[in-house]
């Protein structure tokens, strides 16, 4: 590990001493499955709707190398940096939802998407970071980081403020609508809060709110209240998407039936993109699933535990925000996939196809890695000392 | 930074700060509470995905059901002839099956399918639509051809399964004694049934021969032709250990396609059919007057008169109007002197005589197909003498084999098989002496050498025989005009090993019979034939070929 001097005060320098490269390499790695994943659930996708064979191999090589960019060209910014991007990015999506809302193009019931170019743009994937940012913003007392106590009447007035925000998304994405992605917000930001140290009985106060928020969510969306019955309630109508995945994971056993040898690709609409698991699952078993559970959860916890002992208080609330987002999303897209949660439209990070999923994901990502090293910032002690 | 001259390395650093109770401290808390919260799940998640994958998941019980039936698949045994020539195998072939809850375009599926198979594309499209199926058969035991071009087609939801299919390249030689198995390799008459009622190791040896069985079945079917005959069947039985050499009943069947033919020819006249056996029955009654009456062959009974007995008068066919000994009532089929003999035993002993010989009841064999014997309900005088010259009683022609072979293999009951036996000589339940059994091959010599039997004799081969002909029960009681031929036999003279029994339904006459349709000259030439080709290849020596038929004279024993 001698490409740089440890006396070398150069930007890419200073960057390969501070990064944390695990993560890195685990992200990097995860590229790279998402690339060869691609090979598997791409071609039958494609065949499906008959495009060029490798139509969606081409296009997921390009978000990912996009996605590698913008997590190493992220990594590089400064705390600063990343709060502002992360407001701006906030803005800009905030506003392309509402347009959405006029000029989206809708897919199979729900007006998500934005066509640009030869592009469509799912905004709210990329609200999600920003919003986190925002939040964290918020929150966090001020720029002179860790040396102002906050007092309380500033801290609580902060946190009623940072009510607005899911006040003003929400509605947003209930109207698309994309109840998924509004529940990973609202919990997002019950997590920030958490992590702000409002007290428990309010943290008591969110988990009602949120009890009552779903449960208006399914008297309200009809394709919600379906689901959720079918469930609950395998017998009561179709759960074709459900069963085929589990069995694929079935029949795909523990070391899968071998590449290119599933069936379930040419079965599942979504095979590509929400259920890239079960393709994954019945070709490479469950082993490669379990590792690939392993390899999030690493990325996650050793996310979280940088900053356990984080100062900054936005920098704490803003990483741990957009590790949370991670390893959320993953779980989620995880649990569906093996019929632990109803269906829902949340992709596998990297894994999954779609170019607005993966640059977000890139983007989340490369903020997680900036923040992880933006406390060295400030020149290290024990080194000078050293 | 002030009051921060020293640092602790961070992981140091991160301990102090959860330990502590400053704010940070409460923020790094409830973060790790954060993280605990994330590894539970990520445990859930693990957990499940390792229970799907696990082997031993089952989620659905048409899966199970699945599993199960591929489980059953098993192979039959191979079974050859006693020389190891396979008669009956199993091959591997591929069978096309559908998952139609796998298959997206049902309509294409069919259509590329019905393309390569003999198969109704709309059949194919049928059985597809079945949402409700998660197996279906498309096609069974494809050739290697159709399975590759099928194969190459790419089809998602159809797959192959390997199935073994009973193949018998001998085709209808063997039909009667291997039966045949289903379209699922079940064993469903003949020697496979047999075989899954009693399972047995990966090789079943057959005590027939291929080449003796294979010059039976053209003769009988050349004899068939011949006098025009309904039907024919022939036994040929090992008299020293009841090992059936040839068993061949016409019609007969292909076991590859059984049903392909009428029920008629999965009939198997050998073992299932029961018949009066007619005059060939005298030498059990010649036998019994000897061995049990004590009489000796040139004891003397009035044959001039016919016989009243009740309303009943017997007669007989070749009347010879004298006084004859036993000899002279075998050779020239006395029926009044049969009754007369049989007479000459206790009620009791007849009977028993009879089932001694093994005439009275189902005979065991390895194929399921074997008949259960017709018996008088009580064996009166009128009973008894019919059954003396073979009528009121009816036995399957394998009985007749084994009774015979007891008559001239020394006195002992044998046990017939279809199966290779390990020795030559099985000592059975002595039901005559010796002596009696020396008599009754010199009896039945002499019944081939001077008497009815004689167009059976074969000079290489010299055989010794019984004719019988049986007039057929039909509506309105026994029918002239229709018979059926027997001939009762063993060979060689000098020292039988193999008994033979042969059977023309309802032979016709011709003109080389000269008119006649009666055994003499329908199955007593074609025992001839028949010995004539079998006994070279049972590796029987010919006796000297130039000596004429007069020097066996003496092998009627004169005491």
């Amino acid at each position: 590990m001698t490409v740089f001097a440890r006396t070398d005060r150069s930007l890419l320098a200073h960057w390969w001493w501070t990064i944390d490269r695990w993560i890195l390499a685990a992200l990097m790695l995860l590229l790279l499955l998402g690339f060869l994943s691609t090979f598997a659930a791409g071609p039958a996708a494609s065949a499906r709707l008959d495009l060029d064979p490798f139509y969606f191999v081409y296009r997921q090589s390009v978000f990912l190398g996009l996605s590698l960019f913008i997590i190493l060209a992220l990594s590089l910014l400064r705390r600063e940096d990343i709060q502002t991007l992360g407001i701006i990015l906030f803005v800009i999506s905030y506003v392309a939802m509402i347009l959405t809302l006029w000029v989206g193009t809708e897919t199979r019931g729900a007006a998500r998407w934005l066509q640009i170019g030869a592009f469509t743009l799912q905004p709210s994937e990329f609200l999600k970071p920003g919003f986190v940012i925002l939040m964290a913003a918020l929150l966090a007392p001020g720029q002179n980081k860790n040396t102002v106590q906050k007092s309380s009447k500033e801290v609580s007035r902060r946190r009623l403020l940072s009510m607005l925000l899911p006040l003003a998304v929400l509605p947003l994405l209930a109207l698309q609508p994309d109840i998924g992605q509004a529940a990973l917000i609202f919990s997002a930001w019950c997590v920030l809060l958490f992590l702000d140290g409002i007290p428990i009985l309010f943290v008591l106060l969110l988990i009602v709110v949120a009890g009552v928020g779903a449960f208006g969510a399914y008297i309200i969306f009809p394709h919600v209240s379906t689901r959720v019955d079918r469930f609950f309630n395998p017998g009561s109508g179709e759960t074709y998407q459900a069963d085929r995945a589990l069995e694929a994971f079935q029949s795909g056993g523990l070391f899968g039936r071998g590449p290119g040898e599933g069936e379930i690709k040419y079965l599942l609409p979504d095979a590509h993109t929400d259920y890239v698991l079960a393709v994954i699952g019945e070709e490479y078993g469950g082993i490669v699933c379990i590792f690939l559970l392993l390899l999030f959860s690493y990325i996650l916890l050793r996310g979280f535990s940088r900053f356990l002992g984080e100062r900054d208080v936005f920098i704490r609330l803003a990483a741990c925000g957009l590790l949370f987002l991670f390893g959320m999303q993953t779980l989620i897209n995880m649990s569906v996939n093996f019929n632990l949660l109803p269906p829902k439209g949340m992709t596998l990070p990297f894994l999954s196809y779609g170019g607005s999923s993966c640059l977000a994901v890139a983007i989340t990502m490369g903020m997680v890695l900036a923040l992880s090293r933006a406390r060295t910032h400030t020149p290290l002690h024990h080194e000078v000392t050293a | 930074m002030i009051g921060h001259d020293y640092l602790p390395h961070p992981k140091e650093r991160m301990r102090r700060n959860i330990l502590s109770a400053t704010p940070q401290a409460s923020a790094a808390r409830r973060l790790l509470l954060l993280m605990i919260v994330f590894v539970f799940v990520c445990g859930v998640v693990g957990a499940r995905m390792f229970d799907m994958a696990a082997p031993n998941y089952q989620v659905n019980p048409i899966a199970t059901a699945q599993a199960s039936f591929i489980a059953d698949e098993r192979k039959r045994p191979t079974i050859t002839d006693r020389n190891g020539n396979i008669v009956a195998i199993d091959i591997a072939t591929a069978s096309l099956f559908a998952d139609p809850a796998k298959i997206s375009d049902t309509d294409n599926t069919a259509h590329k399918l019905a393309s390569l198979l003999p198969v109704d594309e709309s059949v194919i499209k049928a059985k597809l639509q079945n949402p409700n199926k998660r197996f279906v058969w498309v096609a069974r035991y494809l050739t290697p051809k159709q399975q590759a071009m099928i194969h190459n087609l790419g089809l998602p939801g159809v797959g192959f399964k390997q199935e073994y299919r009973r193949i018998y390249p001998q085709g209808e030689l063997f039909s009667h004694i291997l039966g045949y198995a289903n379209i699922d390799n079940k064993g469903i008459a003949g020697l496979e049934k047999f075989l899954d009622q009693n399972p047995n190791d990966d090789s079943v040896t057959l005590s027939l021969d291929l080449q003796a069985q294979h010059a039976v079945r053209e003769e009988l079917s050349a004899a068939m032709q011949e006098f025009d005959a309904q039907g024919a069947t022939a036994t040929l039985l090992d008299i020293r250990n009841g090992e059936v050499v040839a068993m061949v009943s016409l019609p007969d069947f292909d076991p590859n396609h059984p049903m392909q033919s009428p029920p008629r020819n999965r009939f198997n006249q050998a073992t299932l059919g029961v018949y009066e056996p007619g005059s060939v029955a005298k030498s059990f009654t010649v036998a019994m007057a000897i061995e049990s009456a004590g009489l000796k062959p040139d004891a003397v009974f009035d044959a001039s008169e016919p016989l009243r007995i009740g309303k009943f008068s017997v007669r007989d066919f070749h009347p010879q109007a004298r006084p004859l000994n036993i000899a002279e009532i075998l050779a020239h089929s006395s029926n009044i002197g049969a009754v007369k003999l049989a007479l000459q035993v206790e009620e009791n002993q007849h009977r028993q005589f009879w089932e001694q010989l093994g005439l009275l009841d189902a005979v065991g064999l390895e194929v399921p197909e074997t008949g259960k014997p017709i018996t008088p309900k009580k064996w009166g005088e009128l009973e008894r003498a019919t059954i003396s010259y073979g009528y009121g009683v009816s036995v399957s022609p394998l009985q007749l084999a084994t009774a015979t072979a007891t008559l001239v293999n020394g006195g002992f009951r044998i046990a017939p098989t279809i199966l290779h036996q390990p020795h030559v000589h099985v000592e059975g339940e002595r039901v005559l002496s010796k002596e009696t059994s020396d008599t009754m091959r010199a009896l039945l010599r002499q019944a081939v050498l001077a008497g009815t039997g004689q167009r059976a004799d074969v000079p290489a081969y010299p055989v010794l025989g019984k004719t019988g002909t049986a007039e057929k029960v039909t509506a309105n009681g026994y029918d002239k005009n229709k018979r059926r031929a027997f001939f009762l036999s063993a060979f060689p003279a000098q020292r039988p090993q193999y008994a033979l029994i042969v059977m023309l339904d309802e032979p016709k006459a011709n003109a080389s019979t000269f008119g006649y349709a009666t055994a003499g000259w329908t199955a007593a030439p074609l025992t001839s034939r028949i010995v004539k080709r079998v006994a070279p290849l049972l590796g029987l020596r010919p006796a000297e070929i130039h000596t004429s038929p007069e020097q066996y004279a003496h092998l009627v024993a004169q005491p």
